[in-house]
């Protein structure tokens, strides 16, 4: 084992990434229970005109549209009419989870401390998902539907950039970044022990 | 303010990296030259790669990798400049971190492609689990590691509260 608590610190992580990433898999539908019933009241809603429901199917939501698909593809009865209905793979919104469950784990402190550190850290890691898959969902609504959908939820361009944004942001940046900075907030005094560089109010000599 | 500092500097980073004649004329180049080194590095030991602009193939199985937005390192590097940019520093020691960061994203991200497009042939399940998963956490904690070991190099502060005399070595 290094001396250094630091690189003694980021050995731990390496070695509890395996079994945090297994447990995260193995406990998903579990996981995506809560995200979807709170992807579910945040867009049905913010967007009651054109999202019904958010329900969780294993690893994936299944986002209920208020829109009739017109779709040839759907074979229906006739006078039948289909609900528009798609898919979300949830958990790539979550895999920021285990990371932050490691780093949390192999901080050096006690087991109750662990507890506690992972069930807060978790509970607001959990706002990430929320914001990917309700902005996945509405950009799927606005960019890949027919266009007569983006305009009954009445979007600007200017809401079209924000919300293509707030997408990115939702899936490339906020999932990654997430774990690390909530990690460092629940940290902060080994971060000071550590790194006194990062201290406040502090000249760097040089 | 550091975190503000981070926050601004992330967000007005990512906001420029989305515009479009910045993909035009630098991620999607930049996307395209790491398909090249992924390609030249691959064809050491594997000469059935072949990179066409953003897509590893192999030109015996036909089986292609595309590497897109979210794969190329891009918006690690940003988190990481805006954490060095966030850290009280001198800028020489900021852009000194920026380049360390540049390379040791942009060295495990190679590895990850390649890991990729082998695995890609192995199996697609395990391909979907690495890339849409564990990668992308790696890669953030490659992002984490460099970051504390640039933290690490840097000088320790000077309490400023601290009376002179205190700080004089006792002897």
């Amino acid at each position: 084992m290094p001396r250094r608590p630091i690189d003694r610190f980021l050995v731990c992580v390496l070695l509890w990434l395996a079994p945090t990433f297994v447990v995260w898999y193995a406990l998903g539908p579990l996981l995506l229970m809560p995200i979807a019933g709170w992807t579910h009241w945040v867009l049905t809603y913010g967007f009651p005109q054109a999202i019904a429901a958010v329900e969780p199917q294993g690893i994936t939501v299944d986002i209920v549209t208020q829109f009739i698909t017109t779709s040839a593809n759907v074979a229906l009865p006739p006078g039948a009419q289909a609900q528009l209905i798609f898919t979300i793979n949830a958990l790539q919104y979550t895999y920021g989870l285990p990371l932050l469950l490691a780093l949390t784990l192999a901080a050096p402190t006690d087991i109750g401390d662990k507890l506690y550190r992972t069930m807060m850290g978790s509970m607001v890691f959990m706002l990430i998902p929320v914001w990917g898959i309700a902005c996945d969902a509405l950009k799927v609504l606005v960019f890949q539907m027919e266009p007569a959908i983006a305009e009954q939820m009445g979007t600007t361009p200017l809401t079209r950039e924000l919300l293509a944004l707030a997408y990115q942001l939702g899936y490339l940046i906020l999932p990654a970044v997430a774990p690390i900075l909530i990690w460092a907030a629940f940290h902060r005094d080994f971060l000071r022990e550590w790194l006194p560089q990062t201290r406040q109010g502090q000249s760097i000599s040089s | 303010m550091p975190l503000i500092i981070f926050a601004l500097v992330l967000l007005a980073l990512f906001v420029i990296e989305l515009l479009g004649p910045v993909q035009t004329w630098v991620i999607q180049p930049f996307t395209a030259a790491i398909a090249k080194v992924s390609a030249v590095a691959l064809q050491i030991f594997d000469s059935t790669v072949q990179a066409d602009g953003i897509v590893l193939r192999n030109i015996q199985t036909g089986a292609a990798v595309s590497i897109q937005p979210g794969c190329n390192g891009v918006e690690a590097m940003i988190c990481v400049i805006a954490a060095i940019v966030a850290t009280p520093a001198d800028w020489r020691r900021k852009m000194m971190g920026i380049g360390l960061g540049f390379m040791a994203i942009q060295t495990l991200n190679l590895v990850r492609i390649i890991s990729l497009f082998y695995l890609l042939q192995w199996n697609p399940a395990w391909f979907e689990w690495a890339h849409l998963y564990l990668w992308q956490a790696l890669i953030m904690l490659d992002g984490l590691v460099v970051y504390l070991f640039w933290v690490r190099m840097l000088p320790a502060p000077v309490d400023r509260d601290r009376p002179a005399d205190a700080m004089a070595p006792s002897v």
